[in-house]
């Protein structure tokens, strides 16, 4: 391995990739401004055809440029144990990562690099996910050389008797999904929130520039014409909303089919690799011991389907405005009891997840939310009778209080040997799961009235993000507080 | 030191608070203006003593903090997951000669335990001991981790 290349550009075809980028992040971020900006284009050009064209061409011809200046300026080095990176057009970056530090690599190809045999790698060293190097537009195979260079790396250290054991054993295939399967995890994910989101930000823009443009209602209202009026004003709603959540779930099921078309999941010795997308083909690659919590989650929809959504975290925080299963997480798609507990066999050894018991969390739980609740349903009531408005407010009454009891029904937690299982959930149920010396923080605090009920709450902290335990009796806090602390100060294992 | 920075302000946005009501400039009552002052100056009044029952403690292997008046909470950080240690001060913390610790953790942005208000000497010198301790350990188990 003692090659110091030249510095190398990539194929010119990355300034597709980039293009596209710019677009979707234009696109992806706010897509109302962008309809506004398309609808104003086209009225402006109705009035003056040239200047817009030239104005067109202009910024075309611009950003053209610009990508044709970025990818010169692009250059990347394979030295030993490092990749440098010299980036930037007016402000030139130069970025060295070492081999060793490097925490995750990603091999995508899209659909129009595919038929050229290009790849892009992304490679994330430790720390912020900020810090994230893309070679878009590098042949398949440097790609793949690059990523098992980086992934092999970090085996030098630990034992050689690993490297050994993964060159033995052989490949085993855990998990592939059936277009079926996709289409549960479409209906049941919690993406469905996307697509709503997105769907309400499209309309949103849409209805704006109606409002904008006296003329453009003149459509809808020969709809309300021609629609009979004995249809009353609630059914209105009632379908509107009706159609929405359709198109929402449409949406859903289709993106979980283009973003796991193809899923294959596969294990070599200790390191998981999985593969899937459509348009774009992603390959993750993840270390058992970089595993820091274990997620199974189970939505209302997933319940009558019986299925479980499961994904692996590792160091890094989750970004919120980030889809599941995107960056260095692993996700596994509706899954079967059988094959749930097939998968958990391997990502969490030693612990049989038929026989947990859980402990539930103080009734008290109830009572600070219920609080909150109540005080908000009081002020609405009082508004409304201020304002004597519609008394259906008041039916609405029991609904939190019911929520609140099943939000309190799911909570509880289990300490089996190694591993700490919190339970959470509303009408579904979700699983957290991490072994103990994975910790970093461990927080016991309580306030005055849980003090008085013997009660306390218990904060952990993991590389991977925090989680809470509430209202769970003192005692028990401080004994998985002084459990946990025993495991990280005893163990060896690197916990990262 | 909470108490000092908090006072400086309510004190002088109290009094001049209540001039302006007693001049007439704001149109409210001096006694509600007096009334929300000392509302809103409650943290900041609840300072000193929340300050004093701010503790710490080191042990063989992990960092205690405690603090709380009502809402009591203790927080442990083992000493072989702190990633890195940072003392912190500001102009008015130098004057009076104190630092604050902030023991940082793996993957996150925020410091995982705080220490305020330390003696500038204690501060420093509890921050070596904490390297030093993790700098052994590190030699002890370079084997182990390469890339912690």
């Amino acid at each position: 391995m003692h090659e110091v290349s030249d510095w190398s550009r990539v194929s010119p075809l990355s300034m597709i990739h980039q293009g596209i980028a710019f677009i979707r992040q234009l696109a992806g971020t706010n897509p109302g401004p962008l309809l506004g900006l398309l609808a104003g284009a086209y009225a402006f050009a109705q009035r003056s055809p040239l200047m817009l064209a030239t104005t067109a061409v202009i910024l075309l011809g611009g950003g053209l440029a610009l990508l044709v200046l970025a990818w010169l300026r692009f250059q990347y080095r394979v030295s030993d144990d490092t990749i440098q990176v010299q980036r930037g057009i007016f402000t030139r970056q130069s970025l060295t990562l070492e081999f060793d530090r490097i925490q995750n690599v990603r091999i995508e190809t899209p659909i129009y690099l595919r038929p050229f045999g290009l790849a892009r790698l992304s490679i994330e060293s430790a720390g912020s996910s900020s810090e994230e190097v893309q070679l878009p537009g590098i042949p398949m195979a440097h790609a793949e050389t690059l990523r098992d260079r980086a992934l092999t790396s970090h085996t030098g250290t630990p034992t050689d008797t690993e490297v050994q054991s993964e060159v033995e054993s052989a490949t085993q295939h855990l998990l592939s999904r059936r277009p079926s399967d996709l289409v549960i995890y479409g209906i049941s994910s919690p993406a469905i929130l996307w697509g709503g989101a997105i769907l309400a930000s499209i309309l949103g823009a849409v209805t704006r520039r109606m409002e904008q443009a006296e003329s453009d209602l003149e459509p809808l209202r020969a709809l309300t014409d021609w629609l009979p009026d004995s249809v009353s004003q609630v059914w209105w709603v009632i379908a509107g909303i009706a159609i929405l959540l359709g198109a929402m779930t449409l949406f859903s099921i289709i993106m979980a089919l283009v973003r796991y078309h193809g899923y294959r999941l596969e294990k070599t010795g200790d390191r998981y690799r999985l593969h899937s997308g459509l348009i774009t083909r992603r390959e993750q690659g993840l270390r058992q011991y970089r595993i820091q919590h274990v997620r199974l989650a189970q939505s209302l929809v997933a319940r009558l389907f019986r299925r479980h959504h499961l994904t692996c975290h590792q160091i890094g925080m989750v970004q919120p405005d980030q889809p599941e299963g995107s960056g260095n997480r692993l996700m596994a798609p509706a899954l079967t009891p059988g094959e749930q507990q097939q998968l958990l066999k391997h990502l969490l050894p030693g612990l049989d997840w038929q026989t947990l018991t859980f402990n539930g969390v103080s009734r008290r739980y109830m009572l600070p939310r219920l609080a909150f609740w109540g005080g908000l349903w009081l002020t609405a009531v009082l508004g409304a009778l201020y304002q004597d408005a519609s008394f259906w407010i008041l039916a609405t009454a029991p609904l939190p209080p019911a929520l609140i009891w099943l939000n309190w029904r799911r909570q509880g937690w289990c300490l089996n040997d190694d591993y700490l299982v919190l339970r959470g959930g509303l009408f579904g149920c979700h699983y957290t799961v991490f072994a103990g010396f994975r910790t970093q923080t461990v927080r016991v605090y309580d306030s005055p009235l849980q003090r008085r009920a013997g009660l306390a709450n218990l904060a952990t902290r993991l590389g991977s993000g925090g989680f809470l335990l509430p209202f769970i009796q003192r005692a028990d806090a401080e004994m998985l507080m002084d459990e946990l602390l025993y495991q990280m100060e005893t163990s060896d294992a690197p916990w990262l | 030191m909470v108490l000092i920075s908090g006072a400086g302000f309510w004190l002088f946005a109290g009094i001049a608070g209540l001039a302006l009501a007693l001049g007439g400039i704001i149109p409210l009552q001096p006694a509600l203006v007096l009334g929300l002052w000392l509302v809103l100056g409650i943290p900041t009044f609840l300072g000193y003593p929340g300050a004093r029952v701010k503790r710490y403690a080191v042990r063989e292997q992990d960092l205690l903090f405690h603090e709380g008046l009502l809402w009591k909470s203790t927080t442990v950080i083992p000493r072989n997951r702190i990633q890195h240690i940072e003392t912190e001060n500001g102009p008015l913390e130098r004057w009076f000669g104190l630092v604050t610790l902030k023991c940082y953790g793996a993957g996150g942005q925020q410091a995982d335990l705080v220490i305020p208000g330390l003696d500038e000497a204690l501060g420093e010198q509890l921050r070596q001991h904490l390297l030093d301790q993790q700098a052994d350990s590190a030699v002890s188990a370079e084997a182990g981790d390469g890339d912690a």
